[in-house]
């Protein structure tokens, strides 16, 4: 029985959130009682996944990668699921976002969502960890977009049942370009099964290496890449990322800025270096030098424009899209130390943004006066400020340095605009973080906040892995590092 | 016996401890300041204690964190180092005792709060000085950017938030912009950052122009050493109180711009088995001599006192830079020198100025007039000081400049005695004027009363004084000590 159990992890990991999402939408949600049932439930739910997605981390870290066919059926045929180093991290990584944050999920939800639709709010949110997760764990590109359209469909609904109004106009905002971007994503899928005849990645990447390459490859690969950098909200189609992070709940905010881009940021990379290969993508189909500017003009007009918001979430919206410049930065250099700085950012910018986004939420969005009214969370903001800065002894400043490092390796132009991007921004996010800590602590008279104690162990909890991981980060890196040698091959 | 690690993890921890004290005993001022001061004895003993039993032969390392693989946090002692603790513990006790009187004169609203960002500041400039490779300096440094900066708004005026602003700006900007990728710069040409005593070792095919372009970008990345275009914020800082300016000015922030200067010429570049050549260096010394006349005339145009004392910080800073920059084993011995030389007066300086400001109203330079009448002891103070900073033989500014001029004929730079001749006679032109108004012109008719007290504030400027006057008796223990900077 637990060896059955053991042996299909993989699919469990994907059943489980879609079994219990249901059940959560059936539990009436009248009393208070009963919502805090439910919450229950859905910890039990996440608690189980951060079970199975431990499992398959440790498994992948003694044992290596493995596949899992799906029914038994061996691909192209079936369905295959694969757990390497790098996706195990990842589904650990969205497992452990969600499982800290639910804590805080029980005053925001209690105050945020209408109280009947506190059971269908989780069942959603469910499904949007299923719909990441499953695009994290599956090796067929169709099964990807199927859990890109669910976990898109979640991301709609949650965000349109943000308390104020515009929740709804920017939901719908996000839903135009999300199917657009979904839809040009299902054409890229089209043209290689064309081509190949198959939808397993791994099988795709080899017959595509059989054929001389044309411009069917070409059309395929420019498809995939505009439907994901929607996703990834790659300047200049990041347009539906501020207002949906401004005015969704304050708990989906968390969520969603801290794991959802980084998983299409996960399809990106994974589509130009395992299904078209590094060399055949960013060598002759020139993406690298596309990534680089792109991701250098994501840099420099997030840190920009949140220099100039006086919200407090779209200030950290827009810092979320110059942090994704530096991952696709990452992802454009494609050597060894750029990857493992995509990677670790891809930490490391969870835990400080969710943590940013939780102190929004609690302070209610407005940052001035933030120390009279509670030294806490004024101590939170500066602490995940500066791992958004890059300071040493934070987790922010690992990638950084990566970065630098990988910088330092490129020839010609692109190490000059690598460099002018990876320093312009770290200045900008200076700026933009001081800012919000000059009106936290220098604007008095404010009344104060009380913050419950689930709401402060979320916070604990982010802030202890923000200064772990800064102050001896060596093991962390080491993994990455090793796994990014194997990823970007 | 303590083992050396331990030593300086203490040295760096009691300032923290020293601040934690004063929080609790905030409500009461006498123990309070009683605290600091046995504090700020304290610490002058343990960093005595840690020279004592420095041995250059045996250097242990205390690793704190374990950042990545080749980065991690730790620990070690080396003489220059010892010179910057030796100087800031010492100057911290003076501090101590100049703020206490100063801010109870003032009867100022916050000054727990200044206490303890005082004694944090220490705490981190006690780990940049023992700092054991360029990460655990490049945080530290910017610590006492960070810690320094309430110090500077502390009085929370419009203008102060302004030059906070300015402040931040330029030491934030200019680190992140120049001394964090010329740290990049150097892991990535020679592998390491790590502290060496013979320096680093740079590949033979390294182009020299390369290596002038690392050290270019250091000189300018260290904003704290205010090197010309990176000076604006040291003057514009001057709306901070009384003793943060001579903690500004004289040791943290200041010392603490050349002190990484020294530290990345001796133990990164190695001064004297670095081969860039003798043009390239002397590329170098000219771009720091533009500083040095520079401010010297700029210094000349202020009418506030504390600004132009703020030029003139930025004259002998380039100074220092200059004798470092001339990588040799003289031209560092001078350089340490003059930063003990050079903190010694200005703290004193600026003492007088907030003294000045707080019984007698005076502001400018103008004000001075007759009023040496008035406060003699005062004045007779800043004329000795100022003769020591302007280098007047027999005083401790004196000898560093005899120092940096001998170093300068060893390497055959005839020019930098004529460089010399024309700060100090700049510098006679920008100080002395406060003496003679002071001391030989007549008191206006309408001259204010003198406001009694600030006992404390004279003590410390006496202690100040004597420290610059009585150099000549212990000076053969600074030399010994700075012979052990020449490894």
């Amino acid at each position: 029985m637990l060896k059955d159990i053991l042996s299909n992890i993989p699919a469990l990991i994907i059943a489980i959130p879609m079994f219990f999402a249901p059940v959560v939408a059936m539990i009436p949600s009248t009393s208070k009682f009963m919502r805090v049932i439910i919450w229950q439930v859905v910890n039990l739910c996440i608690g189980l996944m951060l079970a199975g997605a431990t499992y398959l981390f440790i498994i992948v870290y003694q044992t290596g990668p493995f596949s899992y066919f799906f029914g038994a059926w061996s691909p192209p045929v079936g369905i295959e699921y694969e757990a390497t180093k790098l996706n195990t991290l990842l589904m650990l990584l969205i497992s452990i976002v969600a499982f800290v944050l639910l804590p805080y999920a029980r005053s925001s939800v209690e105050t945020e969502i209408k109280h009947k639709k506190t059971g269908l709010f989780y069942a959603v949110f469910l499904l949007l960890v299923a719909g990441l997760m499953g695009m994290v764990i599956t090796n067929d590109i169709f099964n990807i977009y199927v859990f890109l359209e669910i976990s898109s469909l979640a991301t709609y609904a949650l965000v349109a049942m943000g308390p104020d109004r515009r929740a709804l106009t920017a939901s719908f905002n996000y839903l135009i370009v999300g199917t657009i971007g979904g839809t040009l994503f299902l054409a890229g899928i089209g043209f290689l099964y064309i081509l190949t005849g198959s939808l397993n990645i791994s099988d795709i990447s080899y017959q595509l290496g059989l054929t001389p390459h044309n411009k069917v490859e070409v059309a395929a690969v420019s498809f995939l890449f505009i439907g994901l950098a929607i996703k990834c909200a790659i300047v200049p189609l990041a347009g539906w990322l501020p207002r949906a992070y401004q005015y969704a709940p304050g708990f989906v905010t968390a969520f969603i800025a801290a794991v959802s881009t980084k998983v299409a940021l996960y399809l990106l990379a994974k589509v130009f270096y395992v299904l078209f290969g590094k060399d055949l993508a960013l060598g002759e189909y020139a993406f690298e030098s596309i990534l680089v500017v792109l991701a250098v003009i994501s840099i420099f007009y997030g840190g920009i424009a949140a220099c100039m918001q006086t919200d407090f979430k779209r200030v950290l919206a827009f810092s979320s899209i110059s942090n994704i410049g530096y991952i696709v930065l990452g992802i454009g250099i494609g050597s060894r130390a750029a990857v493992t700085a995509g990677v670790l950012l891809f930490v490391a910018h969870a835990f400080a943004k969710a943590g940013l986004f939780v102190v929004a939420g609690i302070s209610k969005n407005n940052v001035r006066g933030l120390r009279d009214a509670s030294p806490l969370l004024a101590g939170f903001l500066v602490l995940f400020g500066l791992s958004i800065i890059g300071v040493p002894l934070t987790f922010g400043f690992i990638p950084k340095w990566y970065l630098l490092l990988a910088a330092s390796g490129l020839n010609g132009w692109i190490q000059v605009v690598s460099f002018i991007g990876i320093i312009g921004g770290s200045l900008l996010s200076i700026v933009y973080v001081w800012r919000l800590v000059e009106l936290a602590y220098t604007a008095s008279g404010r009344e104060p906040i009380k913050i419950g104690y689930y709401s402060t162990s979320t916070l604990v909890t982010l802030a202890i892995l923000t200064i772990y991981f800064g102050a001896s980060g060596s093991p962390i890196a080491g993994y990455v590092s090793e796994l990014a040698g194997e990823f970007a091959k | 016996m303590m083992e050396t690690q331990v030593q300086i993890i203490i040295a760096i921890i009691l300032p923290i401890f020293a601040a934690a004290g004063i929080n609790l005993l905030g409500p009461w001022k006498n123990l309070r300041e009683i605290w600091q001061v046995i504090c700020a004895i304290g610490q002058i003993a343990i960093i005595y204690t840690i020279y004592a039993g420095h041995n250059a032969a045996e250097n242990y390392k205390a690793t704190l964190f374990d950042i990545l693989p080749g980065i991690d946090i730790g620990f070690k002692v080396e003489a220059l180092g010892l010179v910057y603790a030796g100087i800031a513990s010492v100057l911290w006790l003076v501090s101590v005792i100049y703020s206490a009187g100063y801010m109870r004169f003032k009867n100022d609203a916050h000054q727990t709060r200044f206490f303890i960002y005082f004694a944090l500041t220490i705490a981190a400039a006690t780990g940049l000085a023992f700092s054991c490779n360029l990460i655990t300096m490049f945080i530290f440094y910017e610590m006492i950017t960070l810690l320094t900066y309430p110090l500077v708004v502390h009085d929370a005026t419009p203008e102060a938030k302004r030059a906070g602003r300015v402040y931040l700006g330029y030491l934030l900007g200019a680190s992140m912009l120049f001394l964090l990728p010329a740290i990049a710069g150097i892991y990535y040409l020679t592998g390491s950052m790590d502290f060496k005593s013979s320096g680093l070792y740079f590949m033979p095919d390294v182009n020299p122009w390369t290596i002038t372009g690392v050290y270019l970008l250091f000189l300018f990345g260290t904003a704290k050493a205010a090197l010309m275009p990176m000076h604006r914020w040291l003057p514009t800082a001057m709306v901070a109180p009384a003793p943060v300016s001579g903690l500004l000015h004289a040791v943290a922030v200041v010392k603490a711009g050349v002190f990484v200067i020294g530290k990345v010429t001796i133990y990164i570049f190695g001064a004297d088995n670095i081969e860039i050549g003798y043009s390239l260096k002397e590329l170098i010394l000219f771009i720091v001599a533009i500083t040095i006349l520079f401010a010297g005339i700029f210094a000349l145009r202020e009418s506030s006192i504390k600004r132009r004392l703020a030029y003139s910080t930025i004259v002998n800073l380039a100074i220092i830079i200059l004798a470092f920059a001339m990588l040799s084993k003289a031209g560092n011995m001078a350089a340490a020198a003059h930063m003990v030389s050079h903190a010694m007066g200005k703290i004193t300086l600026f003492f007088i100025s907030g003294a000045l400001m707080l019984t007698l109203g005076i502001n400018y330079v103008k004000e001075c007039n007759g009023m040496a009448r008035k406060s003699p002891m005062l004045f007779i103070c800043f004329l000795i000081c100022s003769l020591s900073i302007i280098g007047l033989p027999y005083f401790a500014g004196g000898y560093s400049k005899e120092l940096l001029l001998m170093a300068s004929r060893e390497e055959g730079l005839r020019w930098i005695l004529y460089l010399l001749y024309a700060s100090m006679l700049l510098s006679i032109g920008y100080l002395l004027p406060i003496s003679y108004r002071a001391f030989l012109r007549p008191l206006p008719a309408n001259a204010e009363a003198v406001k009694k007290g600030g006992k404390l504030m004279k003590l410390a400027i006496l202690i100040g004084t004597a420290l610059t006057l009585c150099y000549p008796l212990y000076e053969r223990f600074i030399t010994a000590m700075l012979e052990k900077v020449v490894i």
